[in-house]
C-alpha cells in the first residue's frame, strides 16, 4: 500500500501532525494550528503599531522641520533678491555722492563768476572726466534759470531753461532723469544748488551718460537672469530694463512708501512673466532700486528643501515598516513557535490525565472481573479434577456411579463443556490482564534484541490467524540492524497488537509487508537525543480496508474501536503507551480501500554494561 | 510436594474453597483463612510452608500481613494472588519477600509449577 495521491496526503496530515504533536515533536507547519490567520492579522496589528509609532514622532519632526524653516527659507530666497537691491543700491548711491560732491567742490572752490566762463568750466570738466568716469558736461544756471556757463557736447549757453522742466526739477532736488530737447537721449542730471553772496542760489549741473548708469546696474557676480532697474518714487524707469520697457516708462505697481521693511514684490511684466522684485531705497535721493528675478528660480531652494524633507520621510518610512514587519515576523515566530508549544503540552497533559483516569477505572473493573472469574476458574478446573480422577479410577466421593459412568468415556460431553468454560475463562483473563497492564505505569526493564527476530516471534504467535485468511506476508528486514535495547515483553505486545490489526483489516489472501531500517534521526525528533543518535523504523503495511480520516484521529484513544462487540478498543492505545515509554513514536497513514501503514521509530540506544545479555 | 502445607489467605471463600480442595486433591495440605488476623493466628499454632494470599481484604491487607509474616516467621513462603495486582502493589510485594505475584485468574498448573520451585529451592 502506498498512499501517494495528493488527496490522500491532505486526509492523512492532520492526525499525523496531531500525533506528532502528541509525541512531543512539534510541526513547524503553522497550517496544522489552523490559526495561521489569527497570526497573520497579529503580525499585521504589530507591525502597524511599531510602524506608527516610529512614524509619529517622525512626522512630527518633518512637519516641525517644515514650518520652522518654511518662512525662513523663503525669507532667505526673498531677501536674497532684497539684499542684492541693497547693496547695488549703495554702489548707485556712492556713484551719484561721488559725482555730486565733485560738483559741491567746485561749487564751492571756484564761485559762481568764476565756473560762468565757459572755457574754464571745459577745463573744469576736463579735470571731472578725469577724477570721475560718467560725466557728459557741465554747466552753470543763475537763479532765473539761464545757462551762464556751459562746457559740452551741446550748445546750451546763454539759453533760458526756466520753463523747461528738468531745471524746475533740479531747483528742488539734486539729481533728475529727463529727456532734454536738446539730447538725443534721456539724460541723467545731477545738481548742486548753492547760495551767492547776494543771496541768490545758483546751480552747477552735469549730466551723466546713461552707458555708465547702466554699467553699475550689471556688477560683477549678479545672478543671471536678475535684472537691476533704478525708477523714482514715482515709478518712473530711471534705466532701461528688458521686463518693464524703456526708460522713463512707468511701472505697473506701487511701492508702499515709507514702509520699514519692504518685502518682495511679485508682479507681473509687460511681457505677462510672473517676476518677483526686491527692492532698496536710496537715502539721500529719490529713487529705488529694483532687482527682478523669475520666481521659478527664486523657488528652488524652498522645493529643494520640501523635496528632501518628503524623500527623508519616504526613505525612512519604508525603512521604518521593513524593519518594523520583520522584526514583528520574528517576533510572531516565537509567539507562535510557544503556543504551538503550550498547545502539545496541554494536549499531552490532557491525554495522560485521560489515560491515568481510565487507567484507574481498568484496574478497578479489571480487579472487580478477576476475583469472580478466579472462582469460575477454580471450579471449572475442579469439575476437571473430579473427572479426571474418576477416569483414573480415584475414588470419588459424593458423585454417583452414574455420573462417574459418564465420565468416564474420554470424550465426555462434560468434558468438553470444561475446556470451553476454561477457554472462556482465558479469553476473559486476556481482557482482564490488558485492562490491568493499561493501568500500570511500570518503568520498562531493558534488553538487547534482534529486531527482525523478534517481529518473527510476534508473528509466529499469529500464525494460525495468518492461515486462516490464506494471508500472505511479505518481509523486507534490514539484515544489519545493531541490537535494539528495549522491554522484550511490551515490544512483543505493541507489535501483536499491530499485527493482529492488520490481520483483522486485510481480506481473504490479503498482504502484509513488514519492512526495518536504521535511520538518521533529525534534529528534534528524540526526547533525550544522544551523539550519533539513529532510530529503528518498523514499517507495517496492509492492504486492508484502511482507515477513514475521522477514525485515524481517534485510533489511538483508549476504547476506541470500530469492531463493535468484540474489540476493546486498548490495543493501539496501549501499543502508542509502550512505544512511547521506549522513547519512540507512532506514525499512521492510511487510505480507504487500500490499505494502512503503521511506521514505528524506537530510538538507537547506546548499550550500557548493565545491559547487556 | 506431598506433605506441603500451603494456607490461602482470601476473603473469596468461595475461591478458596474450591482451590483448597483441588491442592488437597493433588496431595499438599492447604489450610484457609479469609482475613489477616485469622491468618495470623494460624500461622502462630501451625506454620506452614507456602502462605498464597490477595492483597486486598477485610481488616490487615495484604502488604501488611506479608510485612508481618515476614517479621515472625522468615521461613514461610508467601505468594500473593490478586486479583487487581499493579505493578506498584508487584514491586512493593516482593521487595517485602514475596516469592511471586500472580494475578488472578490463575491456572492450577501455573501455581503447582511455583510452589514445586519454591519447594524445590
Amino acid at each position: 500500500m502506498d498512499s501517494t495521491g495528493i488527496t490522500v496526503q491532505e486526509s492523512i496530515r492532520k492526525p499525523l501532525k496531531f500525533l506528532d504533536r502528541l509525541n512531543g515533536f512539534s510541526s513547524a507547519d503553522p497550517a496544522v494550528f489552523s490559526d495561521r490567520k489569527k497570526y497573520l492579522r497579529l503580525q499585521r496589528n504589530i507591525t502597524l503599531l511599531m510602524f506608527c509609532s516610529a512614524m509619529i514622532p517622525l512626522l512630527f519632526v518633518e512637519l516641525l522641520f517644515y514650518f520652522q524653516y518654511e518662512s525662513p527659507v523663503r525669507h532667505s530666497e526673498h531677501s536674497g533678491i532684497g539684499v542684492e537691491a541693497e547693496r547695488i543700491r549703495q554702489d548707485y548711491e556712492l556713484f551719484l555722492q561721488e559725482r555730486l560732491s565733485g560738483l559741491r567742490s567746485l561749487a564751492a572752490f571756484y564761485g559762481f563768476e568764476q565756473l560762468s566762463d565757459s572755457g574754464f568750466l571745459a577745463e573744469r570738466l576736463q579735470i571731472l572726466k578725469e577724477e570721475f568716469k560718467g560725466f557728459e558736461d557741465l554747466g552753470v544756471l543763475d537763479h532765473r534759470g539761464l545757462m551762464r556757463g556751459y562746457a559740452g557736447p551741446y550748445s546750451l549757453e546763454d539759453r533760458d531753461f526756466s520753463n523747461s522742466k528738468w531745471f524746475q526739477k533740479i531747483s528742488r532736488e539734486q539729481t533728475c532723469c529727463v529727456r532734454a530737447s536738446h539730447a538725443a537721449q534721456p539724460l541723467f542730471i545731477l545738481s548742486v544748488r548753492t547760495i551767492s553772496a547776494k543771496g541768490q542760489p545758483w546751480f552747477v549741473r552735469a549730466a551723466i551718460l546713461p552707458e555708465v548708469m547702466a554699467t553699475l546696474a550689471s556688477p560683477p557676480g549678479l545672478d543671471t537672469g536678475m535684472e537691476v532697474l533704478l525708477t523714482n518714487r514715482s515709478g518712473i524707469l530711471q534705466t532701461p530694463s528688458i521686463r518693464f520697457g524703456p526708460i522713463l516708462n512707468k511701472l505697473p505697481f506701487h511701492f508702499e512708501n515709507k514702509s520699514e521693511k519692504p518685502g518682495p514684490i511679485e508682479t507681473v511684466d509687460i511681457h505677462g512673466e510672473k517676476v518677483q522684485i526686491g527692492y532698496s531705497r536710496f537715502r539721500e535721493f529719490d529713487y529705488v532700486l529694483l532687482t527682478v528675478r523669475s520666481p521659478l528660480e527664486e523657488k528652488t531652494a524652498w522645493s529643494l528643501f520640501s523635496k528632501e524633507l518628503l524623500l527623508i520621510l519616504l526613505v525612512s518610512g519604508g525603512l521604518i515598516y521593513f524593519l518594523s514587519n520583520r522584526l514583528a515576523g520574528a517576533m510572531i515566530q516565537r509567539i507562535q513557535h510557544a503556543d504551538e508549544k503550550k498547545d502539545l503540552a496541554f494536549r499531552e497533559l490532557e491525554h495522560s490525565h485521560k489515560l491515568s483516569s481510565i487507567g484507574r477505572l481498568a484496574a478497578g473493573v479489571a480487579h472487580e472481573i478477576n476475583n469472580p472469574l478466579a472462582i469460575i476458574n477454580q471450579k471449572v478446573g475442579l469439575i476437571r479434577d473430579l473427572i479426571e480422577c474418576s477416569s483414573d479410577g480415584t475414588e470419588l466421593k459424593g458423585i454417583s456411579e452414574s455420573i462417574t459412568d459418564i465420565t468416564r468415556s474420554p470424550d465426555c460431553k462434560i468434558y468438553r463443556l470444561t475446556d470451553e468454560i476454561v477457554n472462556a475463562v482465558v479469553r476473559c483473563r486476556s481482557i482482564t490482564h490488558r485492562l490491568l497492564y493499561f493501568s500500570s505505569r511500570m518503568e520498562p526493564s531493558k534488553e538487547a534484541m534482534d529486531l527482525n527476530e523478534l517481529i518473527r516471534e510476534v508473528l509466529r504467535v499469529l500464525n494460525h490467524a495468518f492461515l486462516e485468511r490464506q494471508a500472505k506476508v511479505d518481509f523486507d528486514l534490514a539484515d544489519d540492524l545493531p541490537l535494539l535495547h528495549a522491554d522484550r515483553g511490551l515490544l512483543q505486545q505493541a507489535l501483536f497488537n499491530i499485527f493482529n490489526n492488520a490481520v483483522e483489516a486485510i481480506p481473504v489472501k490479503g498482504k502484509i509487508l513488514v519492512s526495518t531500517r536504521l535511520e538518521a534521526v533529525r534534529t528534534g525528533e528524540l526526547k533525550q537525543p544522544e551523539a550519533g543518535a539513529g532510530v529503528f523504523v518498523v514499517n507495517i503495511e496492509d492492504n486492508g480496508e484502511g482507515i477513514s480520516k475521522e477514525n485515524l484521529e481517534q485510533i489511538f484513544e483508549p476504547f476506541f474501536t470500530t469492531r463493535m462487540g468484540y474489540g476493546t478498543g486498548l490495543g493501539l492505545s496501549i501499543t502508542y503507551g509502550i512505544i512511547q515509554k521506549q522513547g519512540g513514536w507512532i506514525q499512521v497513514e492510511s487510505e480507504l480501500r487500500k490499505g494502512t501503514r503503521f511506521s514505528i521509530f524506537l530510538p538507537l540506544q547506546t548499550v550500557s554494561s548493565k545491559t547487556l545479555p | 510436594m506431598k506433605g506441603l502445607k500451603v494456607l490461602l489467605v482470601d476473603d473469596e471463600i468461595e475461591f478458596i474453597t474450591t482451590l483448597s480442595e483441588r491442592l488437597v486433591l493433588r496431595g499438599i495440605h492447604a489450610a484457609m483463612a479469609t482475613d489477616g488476623e485469622s491468618a495470623l493466628r494460624r500461622i502462630e499454632k501451625d506454620p506452614p510452608n507456602v502462605v498464597i494470599m490477595d492483597l486486598l481484604m477485610p481488616g490487615i491487607n495484604g502488604l501488611e500481613l506479608l510485612k508481618q509474616i515476614g517479621a515472625r516467621n522468615s521461613d514461610v513462603s508467601v505468594i500473593l494472588l490478586s486479583g487487581r495486582g499493579t505493578e506498584e502493589d508487584c514491586q512493593e510485594g516482593k521487595l517485602l519477600g514475596a516469592v511471586d505475584f500472580l494475578i488472578k485468574p490463575v491456572d492450577i498448573n501455573d501455581l503447582l509449577n511455583i510452589l514445586k520451585k519454591n519447594h524445590e529451592s
